[in-house]
């Protein structure tokens, strides 16, 4: 860059009023409340392209008056924290009496993913201190540690603080949280998959609307997983066929009578570039098997869907228009997608314009729509065992449901449905995982070496 | 308060002394060009801004992009400097100011230079894209991957020129006059010029200037934040049976509707509504009967008898009293709800209006009037019937049909059905007729609507937008933000009349 640069320091000015005065001096003593976190903090917003998002964009102070349930008046202060903010103090406020009250103070720092939202418990880092006395004369410090691996465990409350530590944060700790930098795969993709590079990201869509209780995935937690490759597209019937498994319920198949827009045909039929649908999870991931791969998880396959950059659809925030996705094809949606050459089927992989993941290997296709697509757990409602909120490492999801047995996911757009359900955090289910077919749903197989 | 009062406010947090470092105060750098850019809005913070986008553009090229999170009141007016290198010359730099709403963006495909009315066409992610310019540092393509929703930002471009050894204060407002106008970059959309370029300015299209400029470089301290139409309520304009609700601006719509049975209530706008009083509790029998004897002449269709629990029948409304006086007053055409609010000395709602009332008077917009949280069966009123043959949600053990808004002796049945200022009844018991006519969001009627206190008008006005879920509705119409196109003339036992007034 030459000619201009923008010389300011943005993070320092929200802090204290901008301006060319100092901040006044307190007069008497005062606390100065240090934030110590592991979590990686951005950059300076806008002095790199950030394709890895912050996990907590939000810091939040607030300081109650003994007794009180609400701060004090000018008591709550809510900031962006940045890593050079932190290298300068930015993540310290000080804590100044201006009366009598100098003792049991109480103070709730949070660190926390906004995402637009007030702070939500399943990805806050949350503790509450009861604050040492102001002294007379001179500055204390104490310091409040956050650790990314406490988030939705908040510590201390307004009722029973923990007892606020004097000191200033420890060498070495900031920052520390590794997991969120992309890990690239061991091996490069062969030909039809991608590599999705592993990390930490938020699964879950604290923005979804949850309509029906078919489709929730509005609860948050943070996720490591490693590196897998994906295949770039949905399996399709030319697929199938080779692979040579799978009975996917063929058009003509009078049993399944009110499903209609089935791909496969057994004679041989049809486009052999569409998806395949109409077919039972225990078929899919039999297929998947035969290849050498299997069903992605259900965190993997919405790590790839948009959950690495934290977007909320697979190409980032906005609604797609008709030809950006397969979707929108059914007769109750808005907008209405239909075509004169729709035929109330999917479409050949790969045919919407947006619908695309760039990855190592290739663009990862129809990710939101054409088809929904299998995942290897079982369904468990994002409130029950498998699931709540916390850290979690590969999740695998491998027990029943205690309210809907024999239940397999399967993640929700397709050509039919609107445009909300191909949000990469919403969660649908199938009952009967040997049985059960839609018209709706297809697969593609994953690959861990 | 009580002796509480003479403590509150007596403590303060204070950051720590860490400001030597930055840009307008930085007195140490040579003489340099030198721009403060002081950056206000007097949308609401953070309801409606909470992010700032800054984009540099000089000699045609896209030089830097920020973006930062200023969602505390406290922060704004946010300022900057721009600093010229040091190579003796004069520079003309242009900077793209974009306050937004937190969470407002969309992927960045160089649609950016088109104009609003372009960008909001329904189709208008099928278009396709306008290369925009892209921001290359150091032979890297560090473009944004995201920008802002027109829709939801206030977007003004400054031209600042900066002369060695000179400095300047550019004051800028970004108002809410300018909401949802995007600025263009130059006469070629793709390549920033500041003598073709225009922006939007005091609410009309205009060439680039520097915004307000003077010699000082001191920041102000105080923001006109909220002031947008922010005409506050006397404490005597809300009494028993009205409400009086401040002027201010608010988004209209929601992005985040997934699972609508009516059209969804998007693209949003940012919009403002003035000062004005609104019925506490929808218009009931009782009231309507007093009207009636003070000489209103409109009457509803009524149920003599007992009352019938079917959407279409269940009309409270009778001849004489039997008992049904507290109940909201239902069976009521459009022309006479207008009619009876008018004898009321009002007049109906406008959309925006409504919609305020029910989700935008609090710090955030909610989901629901109450607040996010789903109503249950026994907050509000809703879903007491069977529909379309699946039974009613909140059916079961309840009696079926409508609940009086009052008891025999006038104790309020719906009171926990109420909004932050204490508005009654808006997410169930009855849906209300608003004034305006139905034309969805994304449409023509709407592209060309004032920002402030926005009425819509189609036609011959046959469809009506009604709001507020019933005593018949599922859950899914209770959210503040769902819509209903309603046939003008239809008389049905879950639509009734709420009126507004003219504030002191």
């Amino acid at each position: 860059m030459r000619g201009v640069a923008l010389a300011a320091l943005f993070g320092a000015l929200s802090l204290v009023s901008a301006g060319c005065e100092v901040a006044p001096l307190p007069p008497a003593g005062q606390l100065v409340v240090h934030v110590d976190t592991d979590a990686p903090l951005p950059e300076e917003p806008g002095t790199t392209p950030s394709f890895v998002p912050p996990l907590f964009d939000r810091l939040s102070f607030e300081l109650f008056l003994p007794g009180e349930t609400v701060p004090c008046r000018g008591c709550a202060r809510e900031l962006e924290p940045t890593r050079e903010g932190a290298e300068r103090g930015a993540l310290s406020i000080g804590v100044l009496p201006e009366g009598s009250a100098r003792r049991d103070l109480r103070l709730r720092v949070r660190l926390y993913r906004s995402a637009g939202l007030p702070a939500r418990p399943g990805s806050t880092v949350e503790s509450v201190v009861l604050l040492p006395e102001i002294p007379d004369t001179g500055l204390v410090d104490v310091v409040v540690t956050l650790p990314v691996a406490r988030v939705a465990r908040p510590e201390g409350s307004l009722e029973s603080p923990v007892v606020g530590k004097r000191g200033v944060p420890a060498e070495g700790f900031a920052g520390s949280f590794r997991d969120h930098v992309p890990v690239p795969c061991p091996t490069e993709p062969r030909p039809g998959e991608a590599c999705v590079e592993g990390g930490a990201y938020w699964m879950g869509d604290p923005t979804l609307d949850r309509g029906a209780d078919d489709f929730d995935g509005d609860l948050e937690r943070l996720v490591v997983v490693s590196p897998f490759f994906l295949d770039l597209h949905e399996l399709t019937v030319g697929e199938l066929r080779a692979v040579g498994v799978g009975t996917p319920t063929d058009p003509a198949d009078r049993v399944t009578g009110t499903i209609r827009g089935c791909t496969y045909a057994r004679d041989g039929s049809g486009d052999p570039m569409l998806p395949v649908n109409c077919i039972s999870w225990y078929e899919a991931r039999a297929a998947c098997k035969k290849l050498g791969k299997d069903l992605p998880t259900e965190a993997e396959l919405e790590l790839a869907s948009g959950g690495a950059r934290d977007g909320r659809f697979p190409w980032g925030d906005d609604a797609p228009g008709c030809d950006d996705a397969v979707f929108g094809k059914g007769e109750n949606f808005v907008p209405d997608c239909r075509r004169p050459d729709d035929d109330g089927r999917p479409r050949k992989v790969g045919s919407a314009i947006r619908d695309r993941v760039g990855a190592r290997g290739g663009e990862l296709l129809d990710l939101g729509g054409n088809v929904a697509e299998w995942t290897r757990d079982r369904w468990n409602a994002q409130d029950e065992p498998c699931w709540g909120t916390g850290v979690f490492r590969d999740p695998f999801c491998n027990r029943e449901s205690p309210s809907l047995p024999d239940a397999r996911v399967y993640r929700a757009g397709y050509y039919a449905g609107g445009p909300g359900l191909m949000k990469r955090g919403r969660r649908a289910r199938i009952v009967n995982e040997r049985r059960a077919v839609a018209a709706e749903v297809g697969f593609r197989c994953a690959r861990r070496e | 308060m009580g002796p509480r009062g003479a403590v509150r406010g007596a403590l303060v947090l204070a950051m720590p002394l860490v400001l030597g470092a930055f840009g307008g105060c930085s007195r140490e750098l040579p003489p340099l060009g030198e721009a403060l850019v002081v950056v206000d809005t007097d949308l609401p913070v953070p309801a409606v801004i909470g992010r700032l986008r800054v984009d540099v553009y000089e000699g045609g090229t896209w030089r830097q992009s920020r973006d930062i999170a200023r969602p505390d009141v406290r922060d704004w007016p946010v300022s900057f400097s721009v600093v010229a290198e040091d190579d003796g010359a004069a520079h003309e730099v242009l900077v793209r100011l974009r306050a937004y709403q937190e969470g407002a963006t969309r992927s960045y495909r160089g649609e950016r230079f088109q104009d609003y009315a372009t960008v909001h066409r329904p189709d208008a992610a099928s278009a396709p894209p306008t290369p925009g310019p892209r921001l290359v540092v150091a032979d890297r393509d560090v473009t944004p991957v995201d920008e802002p929703l027109p829709n939801l930002a206030v977007d003004r471009l400054v031209v600042l020129r900066l002369v060695h050894g000179e400095r300047a204060r550019h004051t800028v407002l970004l108002s809410g006059d300018c909401a949802g106008e995007m600025a263009r970059l130059g006469a070629d959309a793709t390549v920033p010029d500041p003598s073709g370029a225009t922006t939007c300015r005091d609410g009309a299209r205009a060439p680039v200037d520097g915004g307000t400029v003077d010699a000082t470089l001191e920041t102000p301290r105080t923001t006109r934040a909220g002031t947008f139409h922010g005409a506050a309520c006397p404490p005597e304009a809300t009494t028993a049976d009205t409400v009086c609700v401040p002027g201010g601006a608010f988004v209209l719509g929601s992005r985040y509707v997934d699972f609508s049975p009516v059209e969804p209530p998007s693209p949003e706008r940012i919009v403002a509504t003035s000062r004005f009083r609104v019925d506490r509790h929808e218009v009931t029998v009782a009231r309507m009967r007093a009207a009636r004897a003070r000489g209103f002449r409109g009457e509803p269709t009524a149920s003599e008898g007992t009352m019938p629990t079917t959407p279409l029948e269940a009309c409270p409304w009778s001849r004489e009293p039997r008992g049904r006086e507290g109940y909201a007053v239902a069976c009521v055409g459009f022309e006479l709800a207008r009619g009876f609010c008018e004898s009321e000395g009002g007049r109906l709602p406008t959309e925006a209006e409504w919609e305020r009332v029910a989700s935008a008077t609090g710090a955030r917009k909610t989901r629901y009037p109450a607040g996010d949280a789903e109503p249950s069966c026994d907050e509000a009123v809703y879903g007491r019937v069977e529909l379309a043959g699946a039974p009613g949600i909140c059916a079961r053990g309840r009696p079926r049909g409508p609940v009086p808004v009052f008891s025999e002796d006038g104790v309020g049945l719906q009171e926990t059905d109420v909004s932050p200022l204490g508005v009654v009844g808006l997410a169930g018991g009855l849906g209300e007729w608003t004034s305006d006519d139905y034309a969805p969001y994304g449409s023509a009627p709407w592209s060309g609507v004032s920002r402030v206190d926005p009425r819509v008008e189609v036609g011959s006005g046959a469809k009506k937008a009604s709001r507020g879920a019933s005593w018949v509705a599922p859950l899914l119409y209770l959210r503040a933000t769902t819509r209903q196109e309603t046939d003008r003339g239809a008389i049905f036992g879950a639509l009734g009349i709420r009126c507004v007034y003219p504030a002191p």
